[in-house]
Order: structure tokens, then sequence, then C-alpha cells
């Protein structure tokens, strides 16, 4: 009789039907007898017992499944969430920062007035073909814009270094607010990020928790079906035994009744 | 329910050791039930405690990211003041004002990272290596609880082939007897 199918199936376990204990008025009344029938309720009543056992750990088990699915869902969307967030943090501190910082940079040098005004070209060339590559990669078209106008700037200023000083000074000093901008909204977006890495992590940790007491239950399941088991097949064995008992008696005075009345 | 009592004495030397042995087995049977309740039991305290160090971890990731980003913001937010002030200002230069919020922001926008170091990592870190400390001694419970249970179910096979042959002897003691009267 296998019992643990079930468990694996997720089905319901079902228990055979047993046949009722002899009468008592079909016994003797010897004390071996009476104590053999009082063996097969006992067993009927650990079988009945261990049958609730069942039906209780059944439902715990379908619980804590729920329970797990409840959990791996909630992290899954939370996980989602921080993703989303997380991606605009990484392109406002990524992409758009290190341009608004190459573009202060930059403006920075012509307006120190240290540098040729080659240098200065090839700047202004570069943060161009900058302002393209980042419209092709689909950044703001504010911020392209402002890359853009700096990297015209400064090919204006590499045709006038003198008059660059100011101008591409006030460049630098907005590319710097553009910078420090594009920071604080990747700061805010990694507050938002971070909550929902939080709650991302809770529900896996609730996960953890709700796997536990599934392996748990389908233990106790697995556990309460050996017992419905071991107490049908004990009474069996009692039941035969007891059979066997009567059998005996019955025997044994068949044999003394044959012998004396040879006699 | 123990069918056998220690009061009754047994004239066949057979039924006297198939009771001891049986009294043996059902004294190791509850041995072997005990072992298996206390290994479930320290299992369910190493996966609470396993728990509660995941959700400490999480606790420290959102507050790591909460102060980091807090101070990431500020200091943006001080700083692209000071820098966009610098620029709109007619008659160029830079103010105490204008200087002091560069400054403090950049001041705070440095801290940004050591902070999520100190309060999210360092804490993550060390809940997570609870959380595996915890992890081990739950895999430990779960092999000692699987060999209380193999031992349980071995106790309760011997049982079953003690009561088979008893049941055997007394059959052939019966027998015996009928065989007895028959020829008496």
């Amino acid at each position: 009789m296998n019992m643990l199918a079930p468990v694996m199936s997720g089905a319901s376990p079902t228990l055979p039907e047993t046949d009722p204990p002899p009468a008592e008025s079909e016994l003797s009344s010897d004390v071996a007898t009476a104590l053999l029938v009082a063996m097969l309720r006992s067993r009927g009543t650990q079988a009945d017992i261990a049958q609730n056992d069942v039906e209780i750990a059944q439902e715990r088990l379908d619980v804590a499944r729920a329970k797990l699915e409840r959990a791996l869902e909630r992290a899954r969307e939370a996980g989602e969430s921080a993703g989303f967030w997380g991606g605009i943090k990484a392109a406002f501190s990524g992409d758009v920062a290190a341009l608004a910082g190459l573009v202060a940079s930059a403006a920075a040098v012509v307006a120190s007035g240290g540098t040729a005004a080659a240098v200065a070209a090839a700047v202004a060339a570069g943060m161009s073909v900058g302002a393209r590559i980042a419209e092709e990669a689909g950044l703001d078209p504010t911020t392209c814009q402002v890359i853009a106008v700096a990297g015209a700037v400064g090919g204006l200023l590499a045709g006038n270094p003198e008059a660059a000083i100011g101008t591409a000074s006030r460049v630098a000093s907005v590319a710097r607010g553009v910078q420090a901008g594009s920071l604080s909204l990747a700061g805010g977006a990694g507050v938002v990020e971070g909550h929902y890495r939080g709650r991302e992590l809770h529900a896996r940790a609730a996960g953890e928790r709700a796997a536990f007491e599934r392996d748990s239950f389908a233990l106790d399941l697995e556990e309460a079906l050996r017992r419905v088991e071991r107490a049908i097949r004990e009474a069996e064995r009692v039941r035969s035994t007891l059979g066997e008992v009567v059998r005996s008696h019955g025997e044994l005075e068949l044999a003394v009744i044959s012998r004396i009345g040879a006699t | 329910m123990d069918p056998v009592s220690h009061s009754r004495s047994f004239a066949d030397p057979m039924l006297e050791l198939a009771t001891l042995l049986l009294e043996n087995d059902h004294a190791r049977e509850r041995s072997d039930a005990e072992a298996l309740a206390r290994a479930r039991v320290e299992q369910q305290r190493a996966m609470n405690d396993a728990v509660e160090a995941l959700h400490d971890a999480a606790d420290s990731v959102a507050t790591g990211a909460l102060l980091q980003g807090g101070f990431a913001l500020a200091g943006g937010v001080a700083s692209s003041a000071g820098a966009v002030g610098l620029a709109v200002r007619a008659e160029g230069g830079t103010t105490p004002l204008l200087a002091g919020l560069s400054t403090g922001g950049n001041a705070a926008n440095a801290l940004a990272q050591p902070m999520y170091a100190l309060v999210g990592e360092a804490p993550r870190l060390e809940a997570e290596a609870d959380a595996k400390a915890a992890e081990h001694r739950r895999t430990l419970s779960s092999w000692a609880a699987d060999d209380a249970s193999d031992d349980r179910e071995r106790t309760r096979s011997r049982i079953d082939q003690t009561l088979g042959a008893l049941e055997n002897t007394l059959e052939a003691h019966h027998q015996a007897n009928i065989a007895v009267l028959s020829n008496f």
C-alpha cells in the first residue's frame, strides 16, 4: 500500500476501508482475547487520529505553498521597480553627469586661458560628436542641446581666445550646474531604488520562511501518512492474531472433546 | 500500547528473549523519536535566526541607500545652486554664499558613498554572514533529523520482524499442543 504518492502529486490522500472488529459475543472471555480486542480498538483510534493529522498537515502545506508564491511575486515586483529606478539613477549619474562634467572641464580649460585655441577647437569638436552620440543613445534632448551648444560655443571661442575667457567661464558654471543637478536626481532615484531593493529582500526572506514551512509540513504529512499506514497494518496483524486465537481455542476444545469422547 | 508485561514470566526462553528484544526496540524507538523531535526544534530555531538575519540585511540596504541618496540629493542641489548662481551673476566672480553652496554640496556628495559603506554595506555583509551561519546550522540539524528518522524506521522494521517471529512461534506451540492431544 503506497500512501506517500499523494505527497508528491499534491492530491489529498484517501484511506482504504477496513473491516470492523469481530463482535464481542463471538469471542471467548479469556484475557488474551480481551487484550487483543482492546489493541484492535486502540489501533483504530490511532488510525483516526493519524488521518486527522493528515488532513491538518495537507491544509497547512497548501497554505505554505500559497504564502511562498505570494512572497516570490512580491519579490519579483519589488525587483522590477528597483531595476527601473536603478536604470534612472545610472542614467543620471552616468551618461548625463559624465558628459556635463566633460563640458565643464573643457570650458574651464578654455576659461583659464592657459591653452591654445587648437586645444579648444579639439574639445569643441569632441563635444559636438559627444552630443550626436548622446542623442543616438536616447538621452534627454535638452541635455544633448546643452552639450551641442557648449561645443558650438567652444568652436567660436577657438576663433577668438581673448574674448573666450568670460563666456567659457559661464559655460563651465552652467555645465557644473547640470552635472550637480544630474547627480542630485541620481541621488533621489537611488533613495527610491534602495527602498524597493529593501522590499525585495524582505520578500525573499519571507519566501525563505515559507519554503521552510512548506518542507516542514510536507514532512509532517509524510509522517502522518506513515502513522496511518502503520496503524492499519498493526490493526490487520491484531485482527489476524485474534482470528488465530479464536481458531486455536476452537481447535483445542474440539481436540479435548474428541479425546474425552474417545475414552 | 505495549502488550508485553514485565510481571509475566515465560516458561519458554524463546518467548522471554522475544520479549526482551521487543522492550529494547521500543525503548530505542522512543529514543529515536526524541532525537528526531530535538533535531526538528533546532532546525526551526536555526531557520528563524537565518530569516531574521536576512531581514536585517534588507533593512541595512534600504537605510544605506536612503542616506547615500539623501546626501547625494542634498549635495547635488547645493552644488547646482552654487554653480547656476555663479553663471547668472552679471558682474562675474563668486560670493561667500555661492562658494559655500558649492563647497558644501561637493562635501556632501563626497560623503554619500562612504555613508553607504558605513551604514548600508557593512551591516548588510555582517547580516548575510549571520544568515549563512544559521543556514549551516539548519543543514546540520536536517541531517541529524534524517538520521534519527532512518534509525526509527529501522527499529520499527526490527519490531515487525520480531513480532512476526513471535507469531510463528506461538502457532508452532499451538500445533504441538494439538498434536500431543491427538496422540495422547
